[in-house]
């Protein structure tokens, strides 16, 4: 076992508004370690990117609230940092590439200027200006950006460029950590397995540890040692990647997120649709989250919170298997 | 680039022409004649007629109109004031650094503090702070220039006498009529200002510059600030040639020599010449600060300087 970079022990994440509170990340633990991938699955509004947000400690401060949990990175609970030693942390040790390369570029700064930004703010080799300018040039090449177009605006690239940029610009200062939000999902198809294919390839140049979180389970099988699938604000399934692949038994979610299950050798789908629509996070069911939904749901699903069932590195937080225990 | 200022200069002919042709038409519609007011009600009737006819008064409305701007293109002559008898231009000229001054002064002014409140209310969305700052831009906006002025000179200058009410000799002067042009002024822009924050500040490129650990100061004045200039630049342009025009009040409140004052004792004396030129003045003025704004949006946003590079 390598050391662990990234562990998050019973993370529990709400927003609060004077109308209503939503319950986004319900009490979820996962741990990476240094240059392997994590992929967290799962449908919009599961709380995938309120993790990664929390990870950087960048939720809104207005409406959100950490309610427990622990973010242990590089030994230290972030939680704990102050916001200056936090600052040191965004960017430099840990990065994060959004959903949308369209709005993630500030429109009114060259494409130089933000990825000089961001080396600038984490100067620690204390570059001169042409070092500066240097790396920029550096990073650019590296994904596949002609150096010259550093002086360019944001509204001159396309979105499959505009991509590469924002992943130079998290690259810039070689993190230990990349979170990538979907970093995919707004680009065309084609530009998709380009974009990844470069991500991946760089991650493995770098040895960058990598969240990746996407509802594509292609892009999991292809790229994860490790996959936390997220259901209403909980990690439903955890294990590695043959686990999800190849393992024998899943969570009802899983099941029905891969209709049938596929190998790793045969491509793997898309999300299937599950009947049913993801509780409200508002008023979230008693007992299992799934149950409303669940082919296998019993009376003790809808009254008591399932507990994980572990085999090896496998989680699973339903009944069905420690039922199938005692029985 | 060039091009586009080039056709923008261009364009201001007609715009020009059209102000000059719409205050000539309602200065006609005034009654009286020039010979009459140059030489006063006991001046014998017929120098008034020689008067009249060598001015051309007499002549058809169009032929004047055409005159007067054959004069002003060919010769520069925007005509004598009837009270004076001595060349427009040269009293404009006089004039025109007082209003300048105060301009520059109160744009200056409520500009700054207008932009400082208005980001930091929108930076403190929902507190205590935001609150105080709306209600405060809300009061400014909703004070007339006129009463603004009159109370401070009964605060500073009756009561307190730190500050002297009227003149324009020493730099003392200017402070309460500054003042009293910019706290209207700096309540729009305090609410301008919030309100193109609070949409910049959710943006998505905010999020990245602060996942990049750029410090709050940075993201919000170096990032979001920097987007939401256009809509603040364009508002200080208008502000500023508006405050030309809100000279005339503040200028006679607190009689100040300048072109506001001047405009306002020409259209009582019915000085056309004056107030023509002045008007015209103004309209130029303006058009060319609203022709820069435009020239620094290409500087704030590329997207835009794009557009005039290709247009
Ligand atoms: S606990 Fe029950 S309802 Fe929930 S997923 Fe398992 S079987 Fe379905």
């Amino acid at each position: 076992m390598s050391e662990k970079l990234l562990e998050v022990k019973n993370l529990e994440v709400i927003y609060k508004t004077d109308l209503e509170t939503v319950r986004a990340v319900n009490n979820i633990s996962f741990s990476l370690e240094k240059s392997q991938t994590l992929g967290l699955v799962g449908e919009t509004g599961a709380g995938k990117t309120t993790t990664a947000l929390a990870l950087l400690r960048l939720l809104p401060d207005r409406t959100a609230r950490v309610l427990q949990g622990e973010i242990v990175f590089n030994g230290k609970n972030i939680m704990e940092l102050e916001e200056k030693e936090m600052r040191d942390i965004r960017g430099e040790k840990i990065s994060m590439i959004f959903q949308d390369p369209m709005t993630a570029l500030n429109p009114v700064m060259t494409v130089g200027a933000q990825i000089a930004e961001a080396l600038e703010l984490h100067n620690d080799a204390n570059r001169g200006k042409e070092a500066v300018e240097k790396r920029v040039n550096e990073v650019l090449e590296m994904v596949g950006i002609p150096a010259m177009r550093k002086n360019d605006s944001p509204h001159q690239f396309s979105g499959g460029m505009k991509q590469r940029v924002v992943i130079a610009m998290a690259l810039a200062c070689e993190p230990e950590l990349l979170i990538a939000d979907e970093p995919t999902t707004a680009l065309d198809v084609t530009i998709q397995a380009q974009v990844l294919a470069m991500m991946n390839e760089l991650r493995d140049r770098l040895q960058t540890a990598m969240i990746m979180i996407t509802h594509d389970l292609g892009i999991i099988a292809e790229t994860c040692d490790n996959v936390a699938i997220m259901y209403a604000g909980e990690i439903i399934e955890y294990g590695t990647a043959e686990d999800i692949f190849e393992g024998e038994q899943h969570h009802p979610y899983t099941v029905g997120l891969f209709g049938s299950i596929p190998n790793l050798e045969v491509e793997a789908r898309r999300l299937s649709p599950i009947d049913g629509l993801m509780p409200d996070p508002t008023n979230l069911p008693e007992g299992c989250k799934f149950s409303p939904r669940c082919p296998h749901c019993t009376d003790k699903c809808r009254r008591e919170q399932p507990a994980y069932y572990e085999t090896g590195t496998h989680r699973i937080l339903c009944h069905l298997y420690s039922k199938e225990e005692s029985l | 680039m060039y091009k586009y200022v080039i056709k923008r200069i261009l364009l201001l002919i007609p715009v020009l022409l059209g102000v000059v042709f719409i205050v000539f038409f309602i200065m006609n519609l005034t009654p009286g004649d020039p010979g009459r007011l140059i030489l006063g009600e006991s001046a014998k009737q017929e120098d008034v007629d020689r008067l009249n006819d060598r001015l051309g008064f007499n002549k058809p409305y169009f032929v004047r109109f055409f005159n007067y701007i054959k004069d002003i293109v060919t010769k520069f002559d925007f005509g004598l004031s009837y009270a004076t008898q001595k060349p427009v231009v040269d009293q404009i000229l006089i004039k025109f650094p007082y209003t300048l001054k105060m301009a520059i002064a109160s744009v200056f002014l409520s500009t700054i503090f207008g932009v400082t409140l208005g980001v930091t209310a929108a930076v403190k969305q929902y507190t205590a702070i935001d609150s105080s700052i709306t209600v405060l831009a809300m009061v400014f906006t909703v004070m007339p220039a006129y009463w603004t002025g009159m109370l401070m000179i009964l605060l500073f200058s009756i009561k307190l006498g730190w500050l002297p009410a009227s003149g324009a000799s020493s730099l003392k002067h200017y402070i309460l009529p500054v003042l009293t042009i910019a706290i209207t002024a700096m309540g729009s822009m305090m609410r301008l200002t919030r309100s193109v924050m609070l949409e910049a500040i959710r943006q998505d490129y905010v999020r990245t510059a602060r996942a990049k650990g750029a410090p709050e100061r940075r993201v919000v004045y170096g990032h979001a600030l920097k987007n939401a200039l256009l809509p603040l630049i364009t508002s200080v342009g208008s502000m500023f040639g508006g405050m030309m025009g809100g000279a005339v009040l503040s200028e006679t409140v607190f009689n100040i020599p300048g072109i506001g004052s001047y405009i306002v004792s020409s259209i009582r004396s019915k000085d056309i010449p004056a107030v023509m030129t002045c008007t015209l003045f103004f309209a130029t003025l303006f058009s060319l600060i609203m022709l820069c704004v435009d020239l620094l949006y290409a500087f704030v946003d590329p997207r835009i300087k794009a557009k005039y590079v290709n247009s």
